[in-house]
């Protein structure tokens, strides 16, 4: 009997024993799955973040080049735009030559020259001087600082350029300084006609407003 | 994933970041600029719409329609004194809406102050694009500490009206604190100057465990560097 016990116990023990290990396999495994499952949680993370990472490099990139030309330009610019005061007092200066008789003089022609040759580099560098006196005024090139009343017709007009504007490639490196006229009596029918078509570059994707017989 | 940018929506200028690596990094507009004037125009003859620099440059010969310091009657109420105070330092012409709030006639139509703030935060938020490469929806933006509910609503709803989903109103000293790096620090009692283009603010804020509050505000609203030159 106690042979038999002692046997049954034998063989129970190794059975008992079995069941709390599967029972662990079977844990260990579920840990396991769940690591894994917040591993790959994590990897999509890692790899969404690398992924935005590489894509912020490129436009960095992009931009650092960008920004590479755009100093450059406003290397060129900054300078240029220092020496413009220089060409306005040529300009100036010869505007008061106490007398054209001083033409003759060849002195009077080498600084002439010295004043063409300062506008040819700068020309070089795609400095353009901006039309202004006459033209019909246009904020993207002008700046009004005054305005006087004129008579109707010359509504809007640049009357006077107080001092020179000018371009530098296709951008406004400094705007002239205008005068401009302003109709004397409020126009009510002939500048009615209908609304012109407004400059694209402000109003994209805007319904333009259309003014009937305002003011 | 879209990025957040910041506006500081001035009285007389208006300027924009977005983080960069991990550091606010200025926006400048199309026109190559960090400050964009917060002017907005209209050409009454042609009806077209200019916003900034351009808008300033004309505004001598249409002063009517040349709308800026909107900032100065966001959320406001026509009747309020301030309002009748600054309807007379101001050309173009105020009038009130049937709830009694500020309306100013630009180009013949009444606007809301929201709508013409609208403008500026539309050329701001186009300028980003154009410069991050990339669609821009979503900002923060500053006001005064002082702006009250109506004046920050006012504010969320320019945001709105451009596209621009607001995440966050932030007071302009709390930001300036945030940038001087103060969230860094323990339990202080700091002072903000703000001296800008138009108004002059300053701010007392106590700081702690990354809270801040604003304990005082005061300043001169109508005295700023519009006024040195």
């Amino acid at each position: 009997m106690t042979e038999k016990e002692a046997q049954s116990a034998e063989t129970l023990v190794p059975e008992q024993a079995e069941a709390p290990a599967v029972e662990a396999v079977g844990e260990e495994t579920e840990a396991l799955r769940r690591e894994l499952e917040e591993e790959k949680k994590k990897s999509a993370e890692y790899y969404d973040q690398w992924l935005r990472s590489v894509a912020e490099l490129r436009n960095y990139k992009k931009r650092v080049e960008q920004e590479r030309e755009q100093m450059a330009q406003e290397a060129t610019s900054g300078l240029v735009l220092r020496l413009l005061p220089l060409l306005d007092d040529f300009e100036r200066a010869l505007a008061v030559l106490p007398d054209e008789k001083l033409l003759r003089f060849s002195w009077i022609e080498g600084v002439i020259l010295i004043y063409r040759r300062l506008q040819a580099v700068l020309e070089q560098h795609g400095l353009r001087a901006i039309e202004a006196a006459g033209k019909p005024f246009d904020p993207y090139f002008h700046e009004a600082i005054l305005f006087e009343e004129v008579p109707a017709e010359q509504d809007g007009l640049v009357l006077t350029e107080l001092q020179k504007g000018y371009k530098l490639g296709d951008r406004v490196l400094r705007p002239a300084l205008v005068k401009v006229g302003k109709g004397r009596e409020t126009p009510t029918g002939a500048a009615d006609e209908a609304p012109v078509q407004a400059k694209s570059s402000t109003t994209e994707g805007k319904p333009q407003e259309k003014i009937e017989s305002s003011t | 994933m879209a990025r957040v940018i910041g506006i500081d929506l001035g009285t007389t200028f208006s300027v924009m970041a977005v983080m960069e690596g991990g550091e606010p990094v200025v926006i400048p507009n199309a026109e190559g600029e960090r400050l964009t004037p917060s002017v907005v125009a209209i050409n009454p003859k042609t009806g077209e719409r200019m916003i900034g620099r351009i808008a300033r440059r004309q505004a001598i010969t249409n002063p009517e329609n040349t709308i800026f310091s909107i900032k100065r009657f966001m959320g406001r109420k026509f009747d309020e004194p301030s309002v009748q105070y600054d309807r007379q330092l101001v050309p173009y012409k105020l009038t009130a809406a049937p709830n009694g709030d500020v309306r100013v006639i630009l180009g013949g139509r009444e606007m809301s102050p929201p709508e013409i703030s609208a403008m500026i935060l539309q050329k701001l938020k186009q300028d980003a694009e154009a410069y991050l490469g990339e669609p821009v929806t979503k900002a923060v933006i500053t006001v005064p500490a002082y702006f009250n509910d109506s004046q920050r609503q006012a504010t969320k709803d320019a945001g709105r009206i451009a596209g621009l989903e607001v995440l966050r109103i932030i007071n302009e000293p709390t930001a300036s604190a945030l940038a001087y790096g103060l969230d860094k620090k323990k339990n202080e009692l700091v002072a903000v100057y703000d001296l800008g283009g138009g108004t002059f603010d300053i701010s007392i804020l106590e700081l702690g465990d990354g809270v801040f509050e604003v304990k005082s505000t005061n300043g001169d609203t109508h005295l700023g560097g519009d006024d040195f030159d």
